[in-house]
């Protein structure tokens, strides 16, 4: 690095000069108070964060026409003026040498033109050859809904690729199941307000403090006085700023919530009218309880019968302000879509729900998993529907303008089947859309292993280098968030709008704008000639929704998504948004008898407990509130990587620890049966005896996690696998 | 491929190049409060009166670990990549088995350790406000507050050749707004406050494991419970090695110390010369070490207060004396020039021992300063037994600290037997190469530097617990 040497001025103290100068603030306008002179903004623009699902609102400092910074937005309804690190540092991470700067064949640049063709010959030369089914896509929430809805209906309905994915399988799959068979419709009831609103706050799974903070600022604002419980195997940040921790076992959430559910109706916690006019299954549901007392669910969770009694209470005297919230820790397990359910049968018996304050409320992960679950044409035909259904497919055919024949009658594969018919050799195209699976997915080596197999693997990403990218026989550079324009939906399902306020480097282009160019090198521009925009997609999208509980017709485009601080769906034709919407108010559910469904299941054993020879237990979740998913973007921000840890640890029980002989900061192997980690040892009572955790954002991680998932929601069961610790060296 | 597809690529990638931001009306924003108003309620309506000042209050129990406030410091400060004044720490209790973070910024002390160490008075602490301000311009980037601070708040800047620190948003708070990180809390765990400069803090540490408060008097108000170990405890760091530093006390001790012997058997022309020759590099080495040279010519400024002030005055004194010595051999030049380098040594071991840090304890540095004089002067002239004399008496005070946990020094005595065994080796094949090869003196200089290197490297310099 140069250093510019300055010549002192004739004065003993120099109070000003140009260093000084450097760091003067000045009063900027747009309500930002004093900002640095050298970045002093002339105009705002609005976006909304492109990392987690909490959906912030951003105030983008312009200067000159171009991105120079950034504050929270005050004004927006979710956020209320602040972000997390990974929010406030959403602009650095786009300037950066690892991006993908033009298309690369084979490792080798080319151009456009002949990245497309290639892309559009080998794909149709393959489903030729191989049939419909021979390829897929893997997509993600983090693309605005414009363009995962046009992916969706470019590969399914232009190329006729039978089988797209999401990366939200790995994180919001079990709520989609629980949510559908319970509500009738994957529709998360809550809205923010009912953090604040809550007397009772049931947290299962879910680490806020650290995985959404901006979340735990609602819960902050609460002024009821809360009782706050934590169910989580950890005691994670989030459990000790709770009233009360219950430490389960690891994956004995069912045993917890069946022993709580029956002390509840034990107590005479029913909303017994609630019950009666709204749920189904009742009776079937409590004589399956009959077998779970508190003693029993205490003596599988580890949690004293007192304090499950003090659990139970609190439900039934915090009713009918009672407020259930799960994440990861519910999402990602061998029984994911039951425990969800097991949540969501608490909020039902107790008539928590549709009332402020209360809900089984799901935090969902990405910034817009929600929009991935309505409109990415995977799993649901767009908009929520049934591929299934045939009036679903003439409604979609009608909508989109298309002939109803180029609408598969069945759903895709889920991401974990993709991934098998790779390895059988049935799959031999795999198109993978802003994910990270080479290091994502779980037993790494598996899908690694898989890319020998295929034919063609193309990435397209906003960096050219990551663990995926690095596989591809075609990488194409895309946009990222902050350079292109479109909507997100967040976790209490508002439609957000984020602009483009910076120019993507070299010739990436938007994902929106190569899936319209692959639409005419394909030759399918005539089906999808609406689609130029994304606002016009919006507008589609908007076509589609009518009449489905995600109905968001009523939407006066993007114009009133800026003005309003974003709008929660449903908004149908007509209603005027409010300013904060939960669902079932009216107690009315979207099944086709309009009444919730109770669903329960017995538990089952985990996939791989320990032995003798695998005695502890691996938990894995988010590291730091600086790090997100692979660390692909927020390694770029040099003041993220400094508050995320500098190496690898995993976190160990004292006793363990000492069995071990392993000391604070020494250096451990991790290893299952299917690899080997090396970590450093931070031994802490906040795991519990027989629990080791490591962050999942090493990209080393889940070499060693066992790929298992819920037979429901097939997501990968992340939080439980059998490994031993010893020292390294 | 069709010429309707390139040009629609051709469109799109133009499209790409030009930036159209629908920015937002601002008559709205101007409606919308301002930053002022929205924090007024964390940071107090008064100027602080007679005998108080602002102060950072920190509650542990609202923070929950977010972060957002040191990144909040780096964005609304403008500052360089991957620059903070805020740092956080981490604290472990094996009793509640919580994780607790301890976020820190400057502690705006009542009696600043950087600015009474500064030898060019680059820092002022404000008389109404008590806010610790760095002057950038005026500083020479001699590090030395980094040294003096416990708290590691000065961060060096490579790039400018200075340090610079948190100054509260001095500006923000006389405009009546909140400092970054204040805005940037989700949980308003962070507030300013106005407390007493005679009664705060004077003993006990800020947090369990921070630094004797008695020393600077930080006024940061810490309130809620923290329990438990630096989540880092037990962990030993090499601190930087500070080379130009080193090789200055070696190369101006062997100066001063060639000197004393003369001054006992009589001036001899080589000997003079190797004094000189030593003790004016080494004198050039400690002005190269500075980001801002052309600026050291205020360092007298700081005389007063600072130990490094005056050892650059000495030192000042002490080169002319010895080109004077090397022109005119005389043996009153001599003496004159052996007693201001004396004076000179005691200035640069006051220099170690002002900063508080165990290991750089007054006994033990004046014994290897004076001891590297002794050892070295006695090596120049043919005698090594000083310099094996010293080095094992420095090996058995080095291993009885490692034996002892009590020791004040005991982390810096691990991190030399756990960390740096490579310069153990060193200098012990240096001991060995003085006492068995002609010219063993040059040996002994060699062992010297691995040893001052190993004076600032096995340091363990002092900083908020876990961070």
């Amino acid at each position: 690095m140069t250093r510019v040497v300055k010549p002192p001025a004739l004065t003993l103290r120099e109070w000003v000069g140009p260093l000084t100068a450097d760091l003067v603030r000045e009063p900027a306008r747009f309500g930002l108070g004093q900002v640095p002179k050298v970045m002093k903004p002339d105009a705002v623009a609005a976006a909304v964060c492109g990392f987690c699902s909490t959906g912030c609102g951003l105030k983008v400092h312009m200067r000159d026409g171009k991105a120079v910074n950034l504050t929270p937005d005050e004004r927006y309804p979710v956020n209320l003026g602040m972000a997390c690190p990974k929010g406030w540092e959403a602009l650095t991470v786009l300037d950066s040498p690892d991006r993908a700067t033009t298309p690369l064949l084979h490792g080798k640049p080319v151009e456009w033109d002949e990245a497309l063709s290639y892309f559009c010959a080998k794909m149709k030369s393959i489903m030729a050859t191989h049939g419909r089914e021979s390829a897929a896509f893997l997509s993600t929430g983090q693309m605005m809904t414009e363009e995962m809805a046009y992916l969706g209906a470019l590969a399914k309905f232009g190329m006729g690729i039978l089988h797209g994915d999401g990366n939200t399988r790995q994180c919001m799959a079990t709520s989609v199941m629980a949510y559908k068979e319970s509500f009738g419709f994957d529709a998360p009831p809550f809205t923010y307000a009912d953090f604040e609103e809550s007397d009772v706050l049931v947290f299962v799974g879910a680490n806020p403090c650290i995985a959404h903070p901006i979340m735990w600022q609602r819960v902050l604002r609460n002024r009821r006085q809360p009782k706050i419980i934590v169910v989580d195997p950890r005691r994670t940040e989030t459990a000790a700023a709770a009233t009360q921790h219950c430490a389960i076992r690891p994956k004995s959430d069912l045993a917890f919530l069946y022993g709580i559910t029956r002390g509840v109706i034990d107590a005479g916690g029913v909303d017994e009218a609630f019950v009666r006019q709204h749920v189904n299954g009742f009776e079937g549901f409590t004589s399956f309880l009959q077998d779970w007392s508190l003693e029993r669910s205490a003596a599988e969770t580890g949690v004293s019968v007192e304090d499950l009694q003090q659990v139970v209470s609190a439900i039934v005297q915090g009713t009918p302000r009672v407020s259930f919230w799960w994440t990861m820790g519910v999402n990602q397990s061998h029984q994911a879509t039951r425990t969800a359910q097991a949540i969501i049968n608490l909020a039902l018996l107790t008539g928590n729900i549709g009332k402020p304050g209360t809900g089984a409320n799901s935090i969902t992960g990405q910034c817009n998993a929600m929009g991935s679950r309505l409109f990415s044409n995977t799993t649901n035909l767009l908009g929520g529907h049934d591929f299934k259904i045939e009036v679903h497919r003439m409604k979609i055919a009608a909508a989109l303008e298309i002939p109803v024949d180029h609408i598969p009658d069945q759903p895709s594969l889920a991401y974990d089947q993709i991934l098998e018919g790779v390895e059988q050799g049935r799959i031999k195209a795999l198109w993978i859309i802003a994910t990270n699976p080479a290091h994502s997915w779980i037993q790494q080596d598996r899908f690694c292993a898989l890319v020998d197999k295929l034919d063609l693997l193309v990435v397209q990403d906003m960096y050219h280098n990551t663990q995926t990218a690095q596989l591809a026989h075609l990488v194409l550079p895309a946009a990222a968030w902050g350079e292109k324009e479109g909507t997100f939906i967040n976790s209490e399902r508002r439609i957000g709008l984020s602009h483009r306020v910076k120019r993507a480097p070299g010739q990436a282009l938007p994902d929106f704008q190569i899936f319209r160019l692959l639409t005419h090198y394909w030759g399918c521009s005539d089906m999808l000639k609406e689609w130029t925009e994304p606002e016009a997609v919006f507008r589609v999208l908007q076509r589609v929704s009518k009449d489905q509980p995600c109905d968001i017709s009523g939407i006066a485009g993007y114009a009133q998504l800026e003005r309003e601080g974003g709008v929660q769906w449903p908004l149908a034709q007509a209603e005027t948004p409010a300013g904060e919407r939960r669902l079932f108010e009216d107690g009315r559910f979207y099944t086709p008898d309009q009444r919730a469904n109770l669903v329960w299941d017995a538990p089952q054993p985990v996939p791989e407990p320990v032995d003798a020879n695998y005695p502890l237990v691996l938990l894995t979740g988010r590291g730091s509130s600086a790090q997100w998913h692979t660390e692909t973007r927020t390694k770029q921000s040099s003041i993220l990587r400094k508050l995320a840890p500098s190496h690898l640890w995993v976190s160990l029980y004292p006793a363990d620890a000492s069995r071990l002989g392993v000391k604070n900061g020494d250096l451990v192997r991790v290893r299952s049966r299917r690899g080997q980690v090396q970590a450093e040892a931070r031994v802490m009572a906040a795991m519990q005896p027989g629990t080791v955790f490591l962050p999942m954002h090493d990209e080393k991680v889940n070499q060693i996690t066992l790929q298992a998932v819920d037979p429901i929601s097939r997501q990968p069961s992340y939080k439980h696998c059998a490994v031993v610790v010893e020292r390294a060296g | 491929m069709s010429a309707s597809g390139l040009m629609l690529l051709n469109e799109l990638l133009l499209e790409q190049r030009t930036l159209r931001t629908p920015v937002v009306e601002i008559a709205e924003w101007h409606e919308s409060g301002t930053a002022a108003r929205r924090f007024e309620h964390l940071i107090p309506l008064s100027k602080p009166g007679a005998g108080e000042q602002y102060a950072f209050e920190v509650n542990l129990d609202s923070c929950t670990g977010c972060k957002a406030c040191v990144v909040a410091c780096h964005s609304l400060n403008g500052l360089d990549e991957g620059e903070s004044w805020r740092d956080c720490g981490a604290v472990v209790s094996e009793e509640d088995a919580t994780i607790q973070t301890i976020t820190s910024a400057c502690h705006h002390c009542a009696d600043p350790a950087c600015a009474n160490g500064c030898p060019v008075l680059a820092y002022d602490k404000d008389e109404t406000t008590g806010i610790v301000r760095h002057l950038d311009d005026q500083c020479i980037g001699c590090s030395y507050c980094q040294m003096k601070c416990p708290y590691d708040v000065p961060k060096w800047n490579v790039k400018r050749g200075i340090v610079r620190k948190c100054d509260m948003c001095h500006g923000r708070l006389a405009a009546g707004e909140a400092p970054a990180c204040v805005q940037a809390c989700p949980n308003e765990a962070i507030k300013i406050r106005i407390v007493s400069t005679t009664t705060t803090h004077t003993g006990d540490p800020l947090v369990p494991g921070a630094f004797d408060s008695g020393y600077t008097r930080p006024t940061t108000q810490y309130i809620g419970q923290l329990k438990g170990r630096p989540v880092d405890d037990g962990q030993l760091r090499v601190d930087c090695a500070h080379a130009p530093l080193a090789w200055m006390l070696v190369l101006t001790q062997f100066s001063v110390g060639v000197l004393g012997w003369m001054a006992l058997y009589g001036v001899t022309f080589d000997g003079s010369v190797a004094a000189a020759v030593s003790g004016v590099i080494g004198i050039i080495l400690s002005a190269a070490h500075l980001g801002q040279p052309l600026k050291a010519w205020r360092a007298f400024l700081g005389w007063r207060n600072s130990w490094l002030s005056r050892e650059i005055i000495v030192f000042g004194q002490f080169a002319p004396l010895l080109l004077l010595l090397v022109w005119t051999q005389s043996y009153t030049v001599l003496l004159v020039a052996f007693v201001v380098g004396l004076v000179a040594v005691a200035c640069s071991v006051m220099v170690y021992v002002d900063t508080r840090r165990p290991y750089w304890n007054a006994g033990l540095t004046s014994f290897k300063f004076f001891g590297t004089v002794l050892s070295l002067g006695m090596a120049f002239h043919g005698h090594v037994e000083g310099m094996i004399v010293f080095t094992l008496v420095e090996a058995v005070l080095v291993w009885s600290a490692y034996r002892n946990p009590e020791c004040a020094w005991h982390r810096s005595a691990r991190i030399m037997v756990e960390c740096l065994q490579a310069s153990i080796f060193a200098r012990l094949a240096c001991l060995t190469a003085g006492a068995l090869l002609p010219y063993g003196w040059v040996a002994a200089v060699a062992g010297c530097v691995i040893a001052r290197l190993t004076f600032f490297k096995a340091v363990s310099a002092p900083r908020m617990p876990g961070s």
